[in-house]
């Protein structure tokens, strides 16, 4: 383990290093981002105030409030960068030489990972979430729950892990796709629906929602945040957290066989 | 001046045929392109939908109103993707690598030559959904469309065009100062979303700062309202026009003082 | 009209503000910048006659490429001026830009993904060439870059010499009076070298072009340059015939060998006795560096002979490889 951590520790280090020469450019693209959350803000409050009731799927505008902005944080949280990273290794050729070095490519992608949310907790997630639930408890007067925040903790966990496995296999399309900014730009576009993050998914009709129940999008940012919220208890937690958790396995395995595929590819078409 | 511009105007064609060659080749690049904003778009549209399922109406708005402001905004913004996305690279790395310089050894305008550097089939499909959008919400939205209003359409779509590009513009031309701006120009570029929704859900501030200091309201929601019977037409291709024009000017001023600037520092 | 080129007491100065450390570093420079200015190209003056082969010579960071973007129209001159052909580049950039033609060896000015021959039918339009020239280029350029070999292919697929043919072809085809050529045989193989070579000697005699190159190889200088002008540090060294370089430097060899050794201090010893030994030695016509297993030694052929030399290093020390290398320009400036 402590070896492990030897070999690999440098690469989330130097991902972090690369990070504080940037990060006024990185605040500034955040800046963009959240452009759309004001908008998304916006949109709820007019919404809201055409509705003919108080609540909306189970939701009032200060829950959905919530909503908009656990997720946001959420999908910050977990985000990563590994699928530019190893498109980029695969297309310049670079990924011959990491494949002759006495590495594991993926977990040397793991620890690339690792860097990616440290910034982001650091950076991003902590001052962001201590303003929102500083606001919560200044305008609602409610603190978040000790129980609820655990269970999230433990939940995003996973989310990172399925995002991790996700990207992991967009960056290796490269192998097979020659316009990856495309491809790339096409799975983040499908995500933000499918993750919840765009809209809270119980707000699809009823058959289609129990269908994304059953993905592994759910389970990036509408779980986690649903349960942040408080709003699974008992058998339902149960059932999300699981079903996180076999995505995590499948994904596993995935990786494995789309890369030997990969690989298979490389070694006959050569870098 | 009739002359030269003939003269720009062939070129491009020229530019512009082997690009189009060159998409008919990689047709799979084109259809994942094509796809990617497709995925986008139908994103922001499943939102209005399943938003409708819950509300009769938004503030007074209907469905058919909102999809119609909806693809109008992409209309002009994939022109725009089309034509001058080089104008982020310029935003890039073109300056610090001193790419720069090959522009300004030409007896042809340095503009034009970045214009020209690259074309976009992405944003065909940006046009295509857009236009689509536009022709169904009309249609299921009881919206008339005379000959007429076609043309005026087609006018409007120029000029909030002419937005897109000159907004870009000056922010990609602040790299000759700062020898980067790819960041502000995503910035400012995400204000674009305030444009797909009716501005009155937004604060009067708001409202203010999209129609005139970063006037992409002008691209989507005011053109769109004259047809949807909200606004007159001084309201809307009036204004459309004047700040369209004078957002141009400002971007070409900008752009030829970082030429200046350009070449008293270098790269 | 007397000179094609004329520079006078031009001047460039660039100013560089220093950047703050951390975000309250970057707040205060908002304020108050340290400026440090850097005189990039200092009081030069030259004249270069119609027709002239003109070799710019100087080390990396020397001024050499601040010098050529003033005389292209690129870059503002501090102070002083530049004429070319009559005009001053940088107020009359466009009007100046169908005169003359440019390569950067470093980077290609063509488009990166046109095919070759598309290339030509644009840059065509770009210069308004009329069409019975623009024949007649073509099939000259075919003569002497071989271009039909690759004219379907897309730029970016070129291999480094068929590009810098390309890039040649291209910067000529309008025919401009001037030429810049900025290290345009760096990273070719001999072969491409010398055939470069050639075409721009041919270009030269064919039309009468003045043509000013940079260049690290002192082949380039010895076959092209009717004249070449050294700077350095910003500041013109030497401006004359070539001969006198040959006659100075032309005889000097370095050879050098990458060698094994334990004990740093052994080997100074031996190379101590070399002068000794080696008949004709003086510490005026050979001069050695040891350095990290390395070892140049660089001699006065004429009045050493290259085989004792070697005979004496490959006996007395353990030699991997070695490698005889004609002097470097670096080394001719340093000398100065």
């Amino acid at each position: 383990m402590k070896k492990l951590l030897r070999t690999y520790f440098p690469f989330t280090k130097a991902v972090v290093q690369g990070f504080m020469a940037y990060r006024i450019n990185f605040y500034v693209y955040i800046l963009g981002d959240l452009f759309q959350i004001v908008v998304l803000l916006y949109i709820w409050f007019a919404i809201f105030s055409s509705a003919t009731s108080e609540m909306i799927q189970g939701f009032t505008f200060d829950q959905m409030i919530g909503y908009v902005v656990i997720s946001t944080l959420t999908s910050m949280l977990i985000a990563n960068d590994v699928h530019w990273d190893i498109s980029h290794d695969v297309q310049s050729g670079n990924i011959a030489t990491s494949l002759i070095k006495p590495v594991n490519y993926q977990l040397l992608k793991f620890f690339y990972c690792i860097g990616n949310i440290l910034i982001n907790i650091m950076f991003l997630f902590l001052p962001l979430w201590g303003c929102y639930t500083l606001y919560d408890f200044i305008a609602n007067g409610t603190l978040p729950n000790l129980l609820h925040l655990m269970l999230y903790l433990f939940s995003v966990s996973l989310s990172a892990l399925i995002l991790f496995y996700i990207n992991y296999l967009f960056g290796l399309a490269a192998f097979f796709v020659e316009y990856v900014f495309g491809f790339i730009f096409a799975k983040e576009a499908l995500l933000r629906l499918l993750s919840g993050q765009l809209i809270p998914l119980s707000f699809f009709p009823a058959s289609i929602f129990n269908l994304f129940k059953f993905l592994p999008f759910a389970g990036l940012v509408y779980t986690p945040t649903m349960i942040y919220l408080g709003k699974y208890t008992g058998s339902d937690l149960q059932f999300n957290l699981l079903i996180q958790a076999v995505w995590v396995l499948l994904l596993m395995g995935l990786t494995q066989f789309v890369w030997n595929r990969a690989i298979k590819r490389l070694t006959i078409l050569g870098g | 001046m009739t002359k030269t511009f003939k003269r720009y105007l062939k070129l491009y064609g020229m530019f512009l045929s082997q690009y189009l060659k060159a998409v008919m080749h990689s047709r799979t690049d084109f259809l994942i392109g094509f796809l990617a904003f497709f995925l986008i778009q139908f994103g922001g549209i499943a939102f209005i939908a399943l938003v409708f399922r819950q509300i009769p109406d938004l503030m007074g708005w209907s469905f058919y109103d909102l999809l119609f402001i909806y693809g109008f905004a992409n209309i002009p913004r994939g022109i725009d993707h089309m034509f001058t996305d080089y104008l982020w690279l310029l935003a890039g790395n073109v300056i610090v690598q001193g790419e720069f310089d090959r522009y300004l050894l030409r007896p042809i305008h340095p503009l034009f030559q970045i214009i020209a550097q690259r074309f976009q089939p992405d944003g065909i499909g940006e046009m295509i959904i857009g236009i689509l959008l536009v022709v169904y919400a009309a249609s299921k939205g009881g919206i008339e469309f005379t000959a007429g209003k076609i043309i005026l359409l087609i006018v409007m779509v120029i000029f909030s065009t002419i937005i897109y590009t000159s907004i870009k513009l000056i922010l990609a031309s602040i790299a000759f100062w700062t020898k980067r701006s790819q960041s502000i120009l995503f910035m400012f570029y995400s204000m674009s979303e305030f444009s797909k929704y009716p501005l009155a859900i937004y604060h009067k501030f708001i409202r203010t700062f999209i129609t005139y200091i970063v006037p992409f309201a002008l691209t989507a929601y005011i053109p769109a309202s004259y047809f949807l019977g909200e606004s007159s037409l001084m309201e809307s291709l009036g204004l459309t026009v004047s700040i369209s024009l004078i957002a141009l000017a400002l971007g070409l001023f900008i752009f030829s003082r970082g030429i200046k600037q350009y070449e008293s520092v270098g790269n | 009209m007397e000179n094609m080129i004329e520079v006078k007491g031009l001047t460039k100065t660039f100013k560089s503000y220093k950047k703050g450390k951390g975000l309250s570093g970057t707040i205060k420079t908002l304020f108050k910048r340290e400026v440090t200015e850097i005189e990039a190209v200092k009081d030069i003056s030259f004249n270069i006659r119609p027709g002239e082969i003109i070799g710019y010579i100087g080390a990396n960071g020397a001024g050499k490429s601040t010098t050529i973007k003033m005389m292209t129209g690129i870059l503002n001159p501090t102070s002083g001026f530049v004429k070319v052909d009559g005009r001053v580049p940088y107020e009359k950039r466009q009007e100046n830009a169908k005169h003359i033609g440019v390569v950067f060896g470093q980077k290609t000015q063509l488009w990166w993904d046109l095919p070759v021959g598309e290339t030509f039918a644009i840059l065509k339009e770009v210069y308004q060439v009329p069409d019975a020239f623009y024949a007649e280029q073509m099939k000259y350029f075919d003569e002497i870059f071989e271009l039909s070999e690759f004219m379907g292919q897309t730029v970016r697929t070129l291999s480094l010499g068929q590009r810098m043919r390309a890039d040649l072809a291209a910067s000529m085809l309008h025919n401009p009076k001037v030429l810049f050529l900025d290290e345009p045989t760096i990273g070719l193989d001999v072969m491409v070298k010398e055939r470069i070579r050639k075409a721009i000697k041919d270009m030269n005699k064919r039309y009468g072009t003045t043509i000013l190159l940079t260049t690290h190889d002192m082949s380039d200088i010895e076959e092209l340059c009717h004249r070449i002008i050294i700077i350095d540090k910003g500041q013109l060294l030497y401006d004359g015939g070539i001969d006198t370089i040959r006659r100075d430097f032309g005889y000097e060899r370095k050879i050098v060998f990458d060698l094994r050794y334990d004990d740093a201090e052994v080997v100074g010893a031996i190379l101590q006795q070399m002068r000794d030994e080696i008949q004709g030695c003086t510490p005026e016509n050979m001069t050695y560096t040891l350095s990290e297993s390395q070892l140049s030694v660089i001699f006065n052929r004429n009045e050493i002979n290259i085989s004792s030399i070697m005979n004496y290093v490959l006996q007395h020390l353990n030699v991997i490889d070695f490698s005889v290398k004609d002097m470097d320009i670096e080394a001719i400036v340093k000398r100065f």
